[in-house]
């Protein structure tokens, strides 16, 4: 019996390189991989020339390096990986390399290939390998060539590591290869590229600048926001939020993002680089969504560094230690996420007041360690509020600046229809005038809608006050009636008893009242009529309001002043708009009163002609606008009652602003409470 | 004709509440049922000034949540019968069982034995919450009343919300029910503990049959 | 001081088991109940020190009794044993470990998650012989989730600790937790001595899984050979005791005493207006609200006769004025198809 072997021919090295790895970036990017499992530092990927046929591909790491032993039984055999993926490395990376064969692929792209490894572990020795893969296409298997590894000594001991040289390649890299490649190195390397133990790897690719630009720049530029935090050594922060070109939109100090007092922690900056991962955005550049989504999965999230030294597992894949994704979930448009952001948490902690857990889980949850969660948390709060008001202001100034774009438009559009030759100018200018009476039809159906639901919206605010407020009526209704029945069973009514009657009875009467009126004020805010355009007229306007609110004014005790300016100024609007605004007011002041000691309570309502202007001013003497910022109080959801809707002062901006003028707020007025002050311009008075 | 409830004279039963008709209506009502009330018009500038008049004039009270918006005093209701309570005076609360009035009356849960919802302070209704008022001041509690010592375990905390909100569970009571309560709750020194997982102990009524009826006295915090 | 003489309680929690032994050396608990009951019964008896408490298996509603128990931290406790670690990944299972905070990490309390006939006489305080029948150690080392040597899948209840106490020679009780069919099959398999004038019925009187309601309580009332017969159960909620089992256990023991501790909707529509005057001088968690039919039970243990409170005249007296339709007395060839 002889002993024979199974042998493969030569072809099938190419063979199988070309078709497990049909793209030559996945190739070089195992190189990079290797490195990175090697527990490299730095990498530099060379490609030059690499563009056309006969260029080199030079990978070189500061890595472990290989002995002899990791060469002969790790790098040349192919097709088995060593590595068990659930063992880490040295540095605790996670293996990222594949099978033997994407680094064959590689390898076998050029004429010949070159290793030189400077091995960690024995700083005297290096070792070099060439292929020459001319000799193996005249070979007939795989055995019959041999590969020489020279093994010398060396004298510059401190370096390690490996250099690969893929030269003479004959298939040139496209640009979709390189920008592969790119993408693939950017999933491996450091987001921030300052932490020492990080993978900082380097693409010098001449021919195609802006993949190596990308390489070193990374994802940043592609985020819409950058928001930066500073607490300095006295625990006050100050924050600034800027946009893609580093313009500053938002600034805060520290009062505006902290209620309380400063924090107890060390100094710390804080950034964060925010994503708006929508398609439209991302459509214009060179960069796509997937790519910035795939990496900010792999990095997202708010990484944690003491001292310059990263801190796992904050940031890590999974780890949401500011609750970003909890908040996210609430504010899906204002509040990032950690797959839609990347952040940087760095602190100064030279008095070692954060320690880390023994077992290297973190850092223990101190209070040092809670104030610093509570800057990071304050900030990201204080960012969706500021994002809330943009969008706010972006939505007022859509609708004012619509219409000027409709005239510039249609002053295009005439001019073009004009220039054209006159026979089918007539016809075209029929055609637009047909479309324009449609379309402004179309407009005044959305107009009306818009003031439905504004008015609605009004009335279901009033409607919320006065079913809270129709209870006890309908309670104290139902105990008049039930004791009026007792006490006619009790033959009252037979003795004639008449204040056993007429009480009960009076209160039932009284309280009936109170309730219709309750029905008419909701009722007559939705009324169709009242969401005509037309002329208002102001003081009838406010005389009628004024009746509505009587009654239940009188059951709060609370005086209702008005003063009229002589005359009787009128507008073109809606008396729904108008009266939205005054009622909403006049809720509110009677809110603000719940919360004071008892005593005098006055509204005060008065109106100003000013030029051609009326100014409507609502006073109260509660307790003045505290508790809120004076800037967030129109913002819709803005409450400071646990009751609270947080859109009457959104729905009095509004129709402020559809009746074209304007409002303003006092916090503490001339009655001592909260004063508001409406301008409306006026067609006569 | 007085009222004897578990050997305490009750001559005249006091009522308090901030909308007149409301008053009289209540009122009413005990004197058909043959219990002498006494309507307090007030206003009054001060708690203390409506615990003490009340106090001074009548045996026992019942007394509305809502004080403040008819411009008739500065507290809430469960603030007054807190303090009477304290006092060993007779005091039920009348509410409407909102959210908001929950998460007000809460902190003075413990001190407030007889809650009625406000369609039904009838007189029966009012001399039964008295009568079990003046059962505790005897040291016996209805069994949802009764405190116990025990733990509780806090499962989230809503930071977004306005004021702070902290979801809990009490494993000895119902381990799959989730209660909300207010960071406010809390003593100051405490909150910065409130956090997922953390565990915290208080006197607690285990017997309570809703969550709403739940108290929390003497919160402690033991570390972990 | 130790206790003059020695009993056995088998007290009214609503849905849910709990019994308490006072001995002559000490206070063994077996299940703890929902909610305040058993905390109630301290506290009225003035007991503050237990000696040993078992949980006869692991479903949230038998440990969360533990844990306010625990929590209290009123209570002295020496040895806990609970019947299966299957808790062991719940947030129950946490609250318990930290309310056994110092206490058990100082080693003050003996803390295990088996209790197995392995442990029979392990927990004698005094002149009662506890005696763990169920489950054997095949069946409790398999565990829930597994299955038995039939290869019929075991739950929790299958696993569930059968006690029997005796005094001397004398069987007193057999407290079943809420065995299920599986765990009965295994139980007998054994070929224990499992008799005793009481047995408290497993599951609350309610259907044992999916198994045949009047095959299951017939081999499990010829095992025990019981005169007393106790369901533990809560008036609502999950209406029971199942009629058929009821009709089982009276065709096949005719002169059987059926009591539960609550009046069951089953027995009567309405709630009895008048304050019970029948039962056993100790808390009962249906008393102020007149939901108790039986109530807590008590057996004296130090009395030759080791009565069984309350007395079975007063009890029968009760039933007659205030339950209808109670299923103990219905004629048995009546009401059912």
């Amino acid at each position: 019996m002889s002993k024979v072997h199974l042998r493969f021919a030569t072809d099938i090295l190419r063979r199988f390189g070309e078709e497990l790895n049909p793209n030559p970036d996945q190739g070089i990017l195992e190189l990079v991989k290797n490195a990175y499992d090697a527990d490299a530092r730095n990498c530099s990927i060379e490609l030059t020339g690499a563009g056309a046929p006969g260029g080199t591909i030079t990978v070189s790491d500061d890595g472990d390096g290989m002995e002899g032993g990791d060469i002969e039984d790790g790098w040349l055999v192919l097709g088995r990986s060593p590595k068990i993926t659930t063992e880490r490395t040295r540095l605790g990376r996670i293996p990222a390399g594949n099978k033997g064969l994407g680094r064959l692929a590689a390898l076998r792209m050029g004429k010949t290939a070159s290793l030189i490894t400077y091995p960690r572990n024995d700083p005297q020795r290096e070792y070099q390998l060439a292929i020459d893969w001319v000799k193996f296409d005249a070979a007939d298997v795989v055995e019959d060539v041999t590969l020489n590894l020279l093994s010398r000594s060396r004298s510059h001991q401190l370096h390690h590591g490996s250099v690969i040289t893929i030269s003479d390649v004959s298939i040139p890299l496209t640009r979709t290869d390189v920008k592969r490649l790119a993408r693939g190195i950017l999933l491996l390397a450091d987001p921030f590229g300052d932490d020492e133990s990080g993978f900082h790897p380097v693409l010098k690719a001449p021919e195609f600048k802006d993949l190596e630009l990308l390489v070193k720049a990374k994802y940043f530029n592609d985020a819409e926001f950058h928001l930066r935090v500073d607490v300095d050594a006295n625990g006050h922060a100050s924050a600034v939020i800027t946009d893609y070109r580093g313009q500053a939109l938002f600034s805060a100090d520290h009062k505006e993002l902290s209620s309380d007092s400063s924090y107890q922690c060390p100094p710390a900056e804080f950034d964060l680089w925010v994503f708006i991962l929508d398609n439209t955005a991302f459509s214009a550049r060179p960069t796509s969504i997937e790519e910035v989504k795939r990496w900010l999965r792999e990095f997202g999230g708010v990484h944690l560094y003491i001292n310059g030294l990263r801190v796992a597992p904050y940031g890590n894949p999974g780890n949401d230690w500011l609750d970003m994704n909890l908040q996210r979930v609430k504010h899906p448009e204002l509040r990032p996420g950690t797959n839609t952001s990347i952040g940087r948490f760095s602190v100064t902690d030279l008095d070692d007041i954060l320690r880390q857990k023994t077992d290297r889980s973190g850092v223990v949850e101190n209070e040092a360690f809670n104030e610093l969660k509570r800057a990071a948390q304050d900030a990201l709060r204080w960012m969706a509020r500021e994002r809330l008001r943009a969008r706010e202001i972006k939505r007022t100034k859509e609708r004012t600046e619509a219409p000027k774009d409709v005239e510039q438009a249609k002053e295009n559009l005439e001019k073009t229809v004009n220039s054209l030759p006159a026979r089918s100018r007539n016809k075209v200018k029929k055609q637009l005038e047909q479309y324009e009476q449609v379309r402004e039809k179309e407009t005044q159906v959305l107009r009306k809608e818009v003031q439905l639901y504004r008015t609605l919206g009004t009335a279901g605010i009033t409607a919320s006050v006065f079913a809270h407020e129709s209870r006890n009526p309908i309670r104290l209704i139902i105990s008049n009636a039930k004791l009026l029945i007792k006490r006619a069973k009790d033959g009252l009514f037979k003795k004639k008893d008449a204040t056993a009657l007429e009480q009960p009875l009076e209160r039932v009467l009284r309280q009936g009242q109170t309730l219709q009126s309750f029905t008419n004020l909701t009722l007559t805010l939705i009324d169709h009529e009242k969401r005509r355009v037309g002329k208002v007229e102001v003081h009838e306007r406010v005389r009628e309001v004024l009746k509505a609110f009587d009654s239940l004014a009188n059951e709060r005790k609370v005086e209702v002043v008005a003063n009229y300016a002589a005359g009787n100024p009128y507008f073109r609007g809606s008396d729904a708009a108008f009266e939205s605004i005054l009622t909403n007011l006049i809720v509110n002041s009677l809110k603000a009163f719940e919360v004071i000691p008892p005593g005098p309570r006055t509204i005060s309502i008065s109106t100003e002609l000013v030029g051609e202007t009326v100014i409507l001013r609502v006073s109260d003497n509660g307790p003045g606008i505290k508790g809120i910022s004076v800037r967030n109080i129109w913002l819709p959801g803005e409450t400071t009652y646990p009751n609270g809707t947080g859109l009457g002062l959104t729905i009095v901006q509004d129709s402020v602003r559809d009746l074209g003028g304007s409002v303003e707020v006092i916090p503490k007025g001339a009655l001592g409470g909260a004063e508001f002050v409406i301008e409306i311009p006026i067609l006569g008075a | 004709m007085a009222l004897v409830l578990s050997g305490t004279n009750i001559q005249r039963v006091g009522v308090v509440d901030d909308s007149e008709d409301t008053r009289d209506t209540i009122s009413d009502e005990l004197q058909d049922a043959h219990v002498e009330p006494r309507a307090f018009d007030g206003p009054f500038g001060t708690l203390n000034e409506l615990i003490d008049t009340v106090v001074a004039g009548v045996d026992a009270v019942i007394c509305d949540h809502h004080l403040t918006p008819r411009n008739y005093a500065p507290c809430t209701g469960a603030e007054a019968v807190a303090n009477w309570y304290a006092n060993h005076f007779p005091a039920v609360l009348v509410t409407r069982w909102e959210k908001a009035e929950v998460d007000g009356i809460r902190p003075f849960r413990r001190n407030i034995p007889s809650l009625i919802p406000s369609d039904e302070a009838n007189p029966d209704a009012i001399v039964k919450g008295l009568e079990i008022c003046i059962e505790e001041f005897n040291g016996r509690f209805i069994p949802p009343r009764k405190p116990w010592a025990n733990m509780f375990r806090v499962e989230e905390v809503d930071e977004s919300a306005k004021p702070v909100q902290v979801y809990v569970v009490i494993p000895g009571w119902q381990s799959d029910e989730v209660i909300r309560l207010l960071l406010d709750l809390f003593p100051e020194p405490l909150r910065g503990h409130v956090k997922p997982e953390e565990r915290f102990f208080a006197v607690m009524n285990l017997g309570a049959q809703t969550q709403e009826d739940l108290y929390f006295n003497d919160i402690e915090y033991r570390g972990k | 001081m130790p206790p003059t003489e020695s009993t056995l309680s088998i007290i009214d929690v609503g849905h849910g088991n709990c019994a308490v032994l006072v001995d002559t050396n000490g206070v063994v608990v077996i299940d703890t109940g929902p909610g305040t009951a058993l905390l109630e019964f301290l506290e009225q008896e003035g007991i503050e020190r237990i000696d040993v408490v078992l949980i006869s298996h692991a479903d949230q509603d038998h440990i969360k009794g533990l844990v306010a128990l625990i929590a209290s931290q009123k209570y002295e406790v020496d040895v806990i044993r609970i019947n299966s670690d299957a808790l062991k990944e719940s947030k129950l299972w946490d609250d318990l470990l930290f309310t056994l905070n110092k206490a058990f990490f100082e080693g003050a309390v003996q803390f295990n998650t088996s209790l197995t006939v392995a442990d029979s006489g392990g927990f004698d305080r005094g002149e009662v012989h506890i005696e763990i029948l169920a489950p054997d150690l095949y069946i409790a080392g398999r565990g829930p989730g597994s299955t038995d040597r039939d290869g019929r899948p075991l739950t929790s209840n299958s696993i569930s600790a059968v006690i029997r106490l005796v005094k001397g020679q004398t069987p007193i009780a057999v407290l079943t937790g809420d065995l299920d069919e599986v765990g009965l099959d295994n139980l007998i398999s054994n070929n224990l001595n499992c008799t005793a004038p009481v047995l408290v019925f497993p599951h609350h009187g309610g259907k044992p899984g999916s198994a045949d309601m009047a095959t299951f309580t017939k081999k499990l009332v010829d095992l025990i050979q019981p005169q007393t017969v106790i369901f533990s159960l809560r008036r609502g909620g999950n209406n029971n005791p199942q009629p058929e089992i009821v009709r089982t256990v009276r065709e096949n023991l005719p002169d059987v005493r059926i009591a539960c501790t609550q009046l069951s909707k089953r027995c009567a529509a309405a709630l009895p207006t008048n304050q019970p005057i029948h039962l056993a001088a100790k808390y009962a968690q249906g008393r102020q609200s007149n939901r108790c039919c039986a109530g807590t039970f008590v057996i004296n243990l130090s009395e030759a006769a080791r009565p069984l409170l309350p007395v079975m005249q007063a009890h029968a007296d009760f039933i007659s004025a205030n339950a209808e339709t109670a299923l103990c007395q219905t004629p048995l060839n009546a009401g059912h198809p």
